[in-house]
């Protein structure tokens, strides 16, 4: 075991030691699992899986900060027996750098760093140490975002080859507009398309953002005592419009600036295989509008939307495959407290019928939340949904929650995409001393024992991390066929391949700490 | 409730008041019709020409523009002038004393680097004045309003503040013009950054605050001082008036809160005790810069979990080495402030505890309503320390709908909030149009007409804000807050004053003569006689902004 200490800040500490998953008596084999630990003061921050050396492993990158020596990168490589390094190769992360990305763009092995500075974009690779003769300049951007902040570095996720030549391409957001980069050999890239995601059409007046809201607050202090409000207020589009200027005025604030655009999104929506561009904004009658640009084949976009649908825009929106055509539906879910409804919209070759939800459904709970998953690897999505009722009836008698976890096959019906009701039903309640069960939903996005089949794993109520097995009928086990026992709390988890090995691993989070569990032949 | 079906009950609610109101005209007010351009992001009222009447400032893009008031009245056609202001990162502002008249000039912090300074000369900007170069500021880009201008010294001569890289770099001004050696104070800027929101509602963009620092005299010199405080550092420069210098280039004295933090613990949720969830207060702090013992100069009230120590401060710092007195209190302290309870001039220590609370008890809320017991405990100050034991304990019972019955009612709050974001709503403001200065009069914007009730909004009584809501006294001890009976109060029907009117007609009425499309009425003072102009927006479209200025005579 090794126990690096790191600074001021925050520190990580590394250790390395080989587990046992305990297995009651089923038919799976024993998978052994390298267990690795990551101790960091901020642990809620995003680690990064991904190859940056070609080894054909993914390496574990975190972001670090110490007071005297600024932003870094950690990478821990992973080691051809699935351990990784017990200390971090340290990159230096530039007081201008505002986020970075990951993508192979040299012809040495593994990914570079993309480096996103307020006016342009960089490449890094991380075989060399430093910056001098490393770092290159791949084209210039002026970024929507301009101040990096110095105590942390965001990452640019999703970074993939859009027009399918073997290049990546980048969609960039900047001042006022987007910008698509096509790329090409030699990391050369050329912009081939500006689109605005804002509609121009309106005066900034009338555009989102000057909005009212409900405040709720309860504060303490000596001027007002004890205090609890609650405030709702209208806005206007001329709030804040006109002022006076008002000599060493009695300002809270030195400076309060921002600047957003709707976000556009690279996803699939018609047939051809190659990624559009989609994104909501107000259209000319101040009502939510869903905007496409579809790819050419010759990999551009058009300046101007080539389809639009007026879209309440109440609730959750979501673009996603919901009957494994692979071109992307549209899902809106609205509601509150306890009454959530869902309107599923599907795509007709790149355009939807926004006026008439092609199915709609109902449900009462909280903290409701729909997963779409091919559970056996059909190619058919079912539909998992999973929430929180509270049972007022027992309340007095034994406070509880109780999760319900519905899963509904897709339907044989063309009239609607789901089956109209759940093919099975797992009802748990949690009492207040099992309350550690409920860290996390229940997820079934997950194989664990990598038999093609989805599982379902979730946290028990003595805090481990277990899984059941869901059948053809998709009816979830009652016990669990797989269960970890670990030194710490689980808040978290994810199941990836960290590795060729086709075994399933897993990221498990911690309070203060992540545990990284790669599995051994 | 459809859109129309709202908009008729809004009209069946005010019939009379069109018709039967006795004035079309608003005594001693001229009527201007304006349009500016669609990209006008703020307008600035403010007297750059210094004759006495209040010219108007507009955003556009990178272009400042100013519409002169001459002879009480704008020329909204040609009557302006435009400044590019240079640079890709521009913070701008108005200052005095930038120029030989003193009046006000148009200031910018260009490219975090620059300063420089304009002011009006034959209603056209001058040249620009370099007033100080080579800083080292850091802005977003763009072109936004940037608070740097102020008399931080009291010496009636503008100072600087640049905002750094974490650091406010303060820049205290000389009487030859010159400036002092800068200070670098620690500073809390909130930036929030969104590259590629995975959520396609979610936007691209960033947001930036720095908030200003905080200026006041701690030991009784009569020179401002400077408190700094961060969420690793309380800083305090104590100013000396006299000195080459007015601040010292390092605190005067320093609290390391990141230290305190560390002694304190972190959240730990395998160590949580969930039988006493209310036990994580002990993670929490607080630090209050306040005059305990009356001798006009701020001491230190550091509270660490149920621990308050009591450091005293001296004419130029403060004697951080031992504590005048150290209290202890078990419990969960929720927070501590200082407030005369008896009357005696001296601030007594108020230390407020609530009751443990389990995971079982926050079962139980979420189906079935609760309370919760907040004591404050009262250490009478006898001059020079606390009493050490409560003379006074104070209990505030909380009491709360169920968490299930709590959601919906807010979420109910929230749909009619957003409702009625949905419909036409009648604007409403109130401004002061005659010489009645006791109570105001309100502007309502209704069927393309203005209607002002003269005078018809009465002046709030004074109340007393200490533990009003609570009815306290200190005669009382037991006190009830009910959350349920607050929730039940919230009203979002959004024109209080309007409904308060009942029948009564308007006094004046005056036709707009054009369509108002999603308007709004905002008053403000342009010309120095104390009574509001009034600006009536009437449309905006994606090439202008149209309106009606009714500006005093």
């Amino acid at each position: 075991m090794a126990l690096l200490r790191r600074g001021i800040t925050g520190y990580i500490a590394v250790t390395s030691l080989a587990f046992l998953l305990e297995l009651p008596s089923t038919a799976m084999a024993q998978t052994n699992y390298l267990a690795f630990e990551l101790v960091q003061e901020n642990n809620f921050r995003r680690l990064n899986t991904e190859d940056l050396n070609g080894d054909g492993t993914l390496d574990l990158i975190v972001q670090h900060f110490q007071e005297d020596i600024g932003r870094e990168l950690h990478v821990y490589h992973q080691q051809a027996d699935g351990t990784f390094s017990q200390t971090p190769q340290r990159i230096e992360i530039k007081t201008e750098i505002i986020a970075v990305g990951f993508a192979d763009i040299r012809s040495e092995p593994g990914k570079e760093l993309l480096l996103f500075a307020s006016n342009g974009v960089f490449s890094l690779s991380t075989a060399s140490d430093g910056y001098a003769g490393n770092i290159r300049q791949l084209f210039e951007w002026d970024l929507i975002a301009t101040v990096p902040n110095l105590e942390s570095v965001q990452f640019f996720n999703d970074i993939k080859d859009v027009n399918g030549d073997g290049y990546i391409d980048l969609l960039l957001p900047g001042e006022k507009l987007y910008g698509f980069f096509r790329g090409l050999p030699n990391e050369e890239f050329t912009l081939v398309t500006r689109l605005t995601t804002t509609n121009e059409n309106l005066a900034p007046a009338e555009r989102p953002g000057r909005r009212g809201g409900l405040d709720a607050n309860m504060r303490i202090n000596a001027d007002e005592g004890l205090v609890l409000e609650v405030t709702a207020q209208e806005s206007s589009p001329f709030a804040g419009f006109i002022e006076e200027w008002v000599e060493d005025e009695n300002s809270n604030s030195l400076l309060d600036a921002e600047s957003w655009i709707p976000s556009a999104q690279l996803v699939n929506l018609n047939d051809d295989g190659l990624p559009d561009i989609a994104y909501l904004n107000v259209g000319d009658d101040s009502l939510g509008q869903l905007n496409i640009h579809y790819q050419s084949a010759a990999g551009e976009f058009t300046d101007n939307p080539d389809w639009q649908g007026r879209l309440e825009t109440r609730g959750d929106i979501r673009l996603i495959d919901l009957n494994g055509d692979e071109q992307l539906d549209l899902l809106r879910i609205d509601g509150n407290g306890n009454e959530w409804t869902c309107y599923f919209f599907i795509n007709s070759s790149g355009k939807f019928n926004l006026e008439q939800a092609d199915q709609v459904m109902r449900f009462s709970g909280y903290d409701v939340e729909l997963n779409f998953i091919d559970i056996n690897g059909d190619g058919r999505p079912s539909l998992n949904v999973g929430y929180y009722t509270i049972p007022v009836v027992n309340a007095i008698r034994n406070a509880s929650i109780v999760r319900t976890q519905l899963l509904y096959s897709g339907s044989n019906d063309e009239s609607s995409l789901f089956s109209r009701r759940p093919d099975s039903r797992l009802e748990e309640s949690f009492s207040a001393d099992e309350v550690r069960g409920l860290a996390e939903q229940m997820s079934l996005r997950f194989d664990i024992d990598g038999d093609g089949i989805k599982d379902a794993m979730y946290i028990t109520a003595e805090g481990t991390l277990a899984a059941k097995r869901i059948d053809e009928q998709l009816q979830i086990a009652s016990e669990p066929f797989w269960q970890y026992v670990p030194d710490r709390g689980i808040v978290g988890f994810n199941v990836l391949h960290l590795n060729s090995d086709n075994k399933p691993d897993l990221i498990l989070r911690h309070n203060s700490a992540t545990t990284v569990l790669v599995a051994t032949p | 409730m459809s859109k129309a079906l709202r908009m008729a009950l809004c009209l069946m609610a005010f019939p009379a008041s069109i018709n039967a109101a006795e004035d079309t005209n608003l005594p001693n007010y001229q009527q201007q019709n304006f349009q500016f351009p669609a990209e006008a992001e703020q307008i600035l009222a403010s007297d750059l020409n210094n004759d006495g009447f209040k010219d108007l400032i507009l955003v556009i893009d990178k272009d400042i523009r100013v519409y002169f008031q001459s002879n009480n009245k704008f020329n909204f056609d040609s009557g302006y002038t435009t400044l590019k202001l240079p640079g890709e990162s521009v913070g701008w502002d108005i200052g005095t004393g930038y120029d030989d008249s003193d009046g006000q000039s148009l200031i910018a912090l260009v490219d975090g680097t620059d300063v420089l300074s304009w002011s009006i000369e034959n209603q056209q900007f001058s040249e620009a004045t370099l007033i100080k170069a080579n800083l080292n500021g850091f802005l977003s880009k763009g072109v936004n309003r940037l608070h740097f201008s102020r008399d931080v010294n009291g010496d009636k001569l503008k100072d600087l503040i640049i905002p750094g890289a974490g650091v406010l770099n303060l820049y205290i001004s000389n009487t030859d013009g010159s400036y002092q050696l800068g200070i670098s104070i620690l500073s809390d800027v909130s930036l929030r950054t969104s590259l590629n929101p995975r959520r396609l509602e979610r936007r691209a963009g960033q947001s930036m605050r720095i908030p200003l620092m905080d200026l006041r005299d701690v030991n009784s010199d009569g020179f401002d001082d400077l408190i700094s405080q961060t969420d690793e550092k309380l800083d305090v420069f104590i100013a000396n008036g006299t000195a080459e210098n007015y601040f010292p280039q390092t605190p005067s004295y320093s609290l390391d809160i990141a230290a305190i933090e560390e002694r304190l613990g972190e959240f730990d949720i395998d160590n949580l005790d969930f039988s006493n969830l209310t036990g994580v207060l002990a993670l929490t702090h607080e630090e209050i810069l306040d005059d305990v013992n009356a001798d006009g100069i701020e001491d230190l009230l550091l509270r660490e979990a149920g621990k308050v120590s009591l450091f005293g401060g001296t004419a130029d710092g403060m004697n951080m080495e031992q504590p005048w007195q150290v209290l202890r209190s078990g419990g969960n302290v929720l927070s501590t402030f200082l407030f005369d309870e008896n009357d005696d001039g001296l601030k007594d220590l108020w230390l407020w505890r609530v009751e443990t609370v389990s995971v079982g008890d926050i079962f139980l809320w979420l189906a079935l309503s609760g309370n919760i017991s907040v004591e404050a405990f009262i250490y009478l100050n006898d001059g020079e320390r606390f009493e050490r034991r409560p003379n006074r304990k104070i209990t505030v019972n909380l009491k709360f709908p169920s968490v299930i019955r709590l959601a919906t009612s807010v979420m109910d709050i929230a749909n009619e909030a957003r409702e009625l974001e949905n419909t036409e709503s009648i604007p409403t403001t109130a401004a002061d149009l005659d010489a009645d200065y006791d109570n105001q009069d309100l502007l309502v914007l209704l069927n393309n007409n203005l209607e002002i009730f003269l005078n018809s909004i009465e002046p709030e009584a004074d109340t007393d804000l200490f533990l009003g809501a609570l009815g306290y006294t200190r005669e009382r001890n037991e006190y009830e807050l009910d959350i349920r009976e607050i929730i039940d109060n919230v009203s979002v029907s959004g024109n209080p004053e309007l409904a308060r009117l009942g029948d009564r007609q308007a006094d004046i009425n005056i036709e707009l003569n054009e369509q108002v499309i999603d308007g709004d009425i905002i008053p403000l003072r342009l010309n120095g006689d104390g009574l509001d102009d009034v600006f009536i927006f009437t449309e905006h479209t994606s090439s202008h902004i149209k309106g009606i200025l009714l500006l005093s005579i």
